[in-house]
């Protein structure tokens, strides 16, 4: 049986991460407009010439020649220009993480928020608030993290019929219950902590429902930081998340080391959700909406998804972001709007996979 | 001795306090085509999943090759063996293409290309496994037992030296259940490799396999070549059913004849 080698190789069926590199450029710089755009856009509006001058003299560290384009490089760089980056860190990580439950965990539904991780993070995190640790920077994110790693354990646990920790196929339903339970007893939780927290609690509610605001430098760096670690690693094992995306013994006899991978990857998954909730608040449903949206356009392999996610999520973050900051009369905070929109759209996506069909 | 693919020495299995199988010991050759058979729940699933490395027996070894599947990285097992299981609820599209593509995955680096021959390999198991028209469809879109001629392509493009089906035909037609077996036995025979695979249909069975081996409350209760373990006095000791085995001279294998009445209370 042969069969000849030019109908097997089609066009560009070779190097998988180059194959889909125009769209990714075209994101990349849709991206890049996005936050010049946003930039722009504010209490005080720049021309997009203003905007790349402030970003020149921001780069270089020079002051504005005028008072204007002084307050220009104030404004862009030091006010705007750490909450655009954080945002777009934030839902670039959200977004990511999502996607990679998802393969992990079999589910389609499976993101950050509906698995409890994101509440676990909101926590462990409102902890070190209340008990005054959160002037030592890396407490807040510590304490996310061991929150949203301890969740998703106890959220797996609940699910899996087995009892056993990883995953054999959890029935989706199960797995967003269990999230479901496991969310309102933290909710339960954290209205006490603001309860007990007296002054404390307009810190932990305002960080509660998701904010930029406040986002600094230092934010935009350790999120990016980790991120793109995170990512990179998620990139690495690309092609065995394709294989768990089948199941876990399928990917088994096909060479994956599948405890050993499963649990990096779901380890690294959530230090990456719990340091978005860490800087950010909870914002949910990113990690779900923006790996779907993106599935439709790349399909499921996860070498031409994952980066597509990156840079769909920092766009729709930064740009729910820029709404809430510079059109909308208040500032909504935005872990609300996302709710909002990505509420019901999740009711679809249910809706749908109940009728089956899946992703 | 030489020819000796898997090894089995001493495993036992427990199932929470069930002891699923207790002490078994089995070898597997080249070039031969091995049925396990026996009634359901008896351990067949879980004794080929300790022998493709899924499974860790709680007493004895399996080996590969005289290693012990245990200490084999999971890459080496898969370059070895291939598994066919049953029912596969897929959930995210890839195409069927590239689920069977998936199958060279443990030949190809990590950030390497599939090459030429991978490619080649992937298209002659779809034609195999007649999925070639469904290359571009969804897995997910496609009927059960499409999907599963897409897993055993996937074994096949796998290319393995062992390949395991566990209940692999159950769910196909018969043409495809005779042709996919058929590939199996010529692999078997001309390539000299090694196939295992459970049945519950004892006459596919004895088509195509060379041993049989009967599993009965854990134990290996018969084993041996068809000829001598296929007969009505095994089927009632394994199954407690009446039967009646004929020699099929066309096809030159035993054939089993069953009657309605004919099952042990």
């Amino acid at each position: 049986m042969t069969i000849a080698t030019e109908q097997i190789r089609k066009p560009g069926d070779l190097p998988a991460f180059a194959k889909g590199a125009g769209g990714l450029l075209c994101l990349c710089a849709l991206l890049f407009g996005a936050v010049l755009l946003s930039a722009r856009l504010g209490f005080v509006e720049f021309s997009f010439g203003e905007v790349l001058t402030a970003l020149w003299h921001g780069v270089t560290g020079a002051e504005g020649q005028s008072t204007a384009a002084e307050t220009a490089r104030v404004m862009v760089w030091e006010v705007r220009l750490p909450r655009i980056l954080t945002a777009a860190a934030a839902g670039a990580g959200l977004a990511v993480a999502g996607a990679v439950y998802q393969n992990i965990l079999l589910n389609p539904l499976a993101d950050p928020y509906t698995l409890g991780v994101s509440s676990g993070a909101a926590f462990g995190a409102a902890v070190a608030l209340l008990f005054g640790m959160g002037k030592a920077v890396v407490s807040v994110p510590l304490f996310a993290f061991a929150g949203a790693i301890l969740t998703l354990f106890i959220v797996i646990a609940m699910a899996s019929p087995s009892g056993r920790l990883l995953r054999c196929g959890i029935d989706s339903s199960n797995l967003i219950l269990s999230g479901i339970m496991v969310s309102a007893i933290l909710s339960a939780g954290l209205s006490f902590m603001k309860y007990l927290a007296d002054e404390q609690v307009s810190v932990i509610i305002f960080w509660l429902m998701g904010s930029f605001a406040a986002a600094t430098w230092q934010d935009a760096a350790i999120l990016t930081g980790v991120n793109s670690a995170g990512f990179l690693l998620f990139l690495f094992y690309a092609r065995d998340l394709n294989l768990l995306a089948l199941g876990e013994k399928s990917a088994r006899s096909l060479g994956v080391d599948t405890s050993k991978t499963v649990l990096i990857l779901l380890v690294a998954a959530s230090l990456v959700a719990a340091i978005c909730v860490a800087v950010s608040g909870i914002i949910g449903f990113v990690g779900l909406l923006v790996p779907h949206m993106v599935r439709f356009v790349t399909g499921p392999d996860s070498r031409k998804l994952l980066p597509a996610t990156l840079i769909t999520g920092a766009i729709l973050l930064l740009f729910a972001d820029t709404v809430t900051r510079a059109v909308l009369p208040y500032e909504v905070p935005i872990g609300v709007l996302t709710a909002l929109i990505g509420g019901p759209v999740f009711c679809v996506i249910f809706r749908k996979s109940r009728m089956g069909g899946g992703a | 001795m030489t020819d000796s693919v898997l090894h089995m020495d001493g495993i036992s299995f427990k199932r929470g306090k069930r002891e699923v199988l207790k002490s078994i010991d089995a070898r597997f050759e080249k070039g031969l085509f091995y049925a396990i058979l026996g009634p359901n729940g008896v351990g067949k699933s879980t004794l080929i999943e300790i022998l493709a490395g899924h499974l860790e027996p709680d007493a004895g070894t399996a080996s590969l090759f005289g290693t012990p599947v245990d200490k084999l990285p999971a890459r080496k097992v898969a370059q070895t063996v291939a598994v066919v299981a049953q029912s596969h609820d897929v959930r995210f599209a890839f195409s069927v293409r590239d689920v069977v593509m998936m199958g060279r995955h443990p030949h190809i680096d990590r950030f390497g290309s599939p090459s030429e021959s991978d490619f080649r390999l992937v298209e002659e198991s779809m034609a195999v496994a007649d999925i070639l028209h469904l290359a571009d469809r969804p897995v997910t879109e496609v009927s059960g037992g499409e999907r599963q001629r897409t897993i055993f392509a996937r074994a096949l493009a796998q290319d393995t030296p062992v390949l395991i089906l566990d209940e692999a035909t159950s769910n196909l037609d018969m043409k495809h259940t005779l042709s996919l077996l058929s590939v199996v036995k010529e692999k078997v025979k001309r390539e000299n490799r090694c196939a295992v695979g459970v049945f519950q249909d004892i006459n596919t069975a004895a088509l195509f396999c060379d041993r049989f081996l009967f599993l009965k409350d854990g134990h290996v209760a018969v084993s041996g070549p068809v000829d001598e373990t296929l007969t009505p006095e095994t089927l009632w000791e394994v199954f407690g059913v009446k039967t009646r085995v004929m020699e099929d001279a066309s096809t030159n294998s035993r054939q089993v004849l069953f009657s309605p009445g004919g099952f042990h209370g």
